[in-house]
């Protein structure tokens, strides 16, 4: 098991800078396809969290990403807005959301990107958990 | 945010700036992209080929160009790089996109 802390600032900026320091750490275990899910889950929840999650003013968001050879855990806590648990529960499949929406996605990307998602909301703050499957899964 | 480059059949070319197009740029390169349509571009290729992840920001501000051109027109997407490819084919974009491998392929189909 080996892990790493990224702290990401509110600020889009800082969400692409962060991606590229996760996707370097995960590289050796995710196959190429699942670095790419990997990407498209991770981006799209830290991006949720700075579009929506209106974080207290110099708040950011806490990210522990774990990888062994069977698997990668990205874990990431901010002290926003909680997400309805429902909308990950209920979330529609990519691939059924009208192509000419502009905007809505999220969500959806993030539970059909991950092979396993589990959110929780207690004491002021929020933790979403994505589990990608590695090269050896 | 983007390069663009207008042929001398009318059809423009825009490259979005950077191999991110997110969050973070999507309304720029929507806003830039959607003067170009404004300026009487209505044949529109998206070269992506430089491209190397977009998020659901970023295929909002190319749906959106879709949009605008609507009828009038036609917008393409080329280039797709790995990630690309993946968000387009999960999001189902290949029902509302024509999709070529290269510029030169999308802008032999939309003067042909």
């Amino acid at each position: 098991m080996d892990s790493r802390g990224f702290h990401v600032e509110c600020r889009l900026e800082a969400v692409d800078a962060a991606m590229g320091g996760v996707c370097a750490f995960v590289g050796d275990v995710l196959a190429p396809e699942g670095l790419i899910r990997l990407e498209i889950a991770v981006a799209e929840a830290l991006n949720n969290v700075v579009l929506h999650g209106d974080l207290p003013a110099g708040a950011g968001i806490d990210m522990t990403v774990r990888k062994n050879a069977g698997d990668v855990d990205v874990d990431i806590r901010d002290p926003g807005r909680p997400v309805p648990p429902e909308l990950f529960t209920a979330a529609r499949d990519p691939a059924d959301i009208d192509p000419l929406d502009e905007s809505g996605r999220g969500i959806s990307l993030i539970v059909a990107m991950s092979d396993a998602l589990h959110y929780e909301s207690r004491d002021g703050s929020n933790r979403l958990t994505l589990r990608f499957a590695g090269r050896d899964a | 945010m983007i390069h663009s480059h207008i042929q001398s059949n009318g059809i423009c070319v825009i490259r979005p700036d950077g191999d991110r197009l997110t969050a973070l740029g999507a309304n720029a390169f929507r806003q830039e992209a959607s003067q170009l349509i404004d300026d009487g571009s209505n044949r529109i290729v998206i070269d992506l080929s430089e491209v190397r992840f977009v998020d659901s920001s970023g295929l909002g501000a190319i749906v959106g160009l879709l949009k605008k051109v609507g009828n009038r027109g036609e917008v393409v997407v080329c280039g797709l790089t790995d990630a690309v490819r993946q968000m387009f084919r999960v999001t189902r974009m290949e029902r509302v996109f024509q999709i070529y491998p290269d510029a030169g392929a999308a802008l032999a189909a939309l003067d042909g």
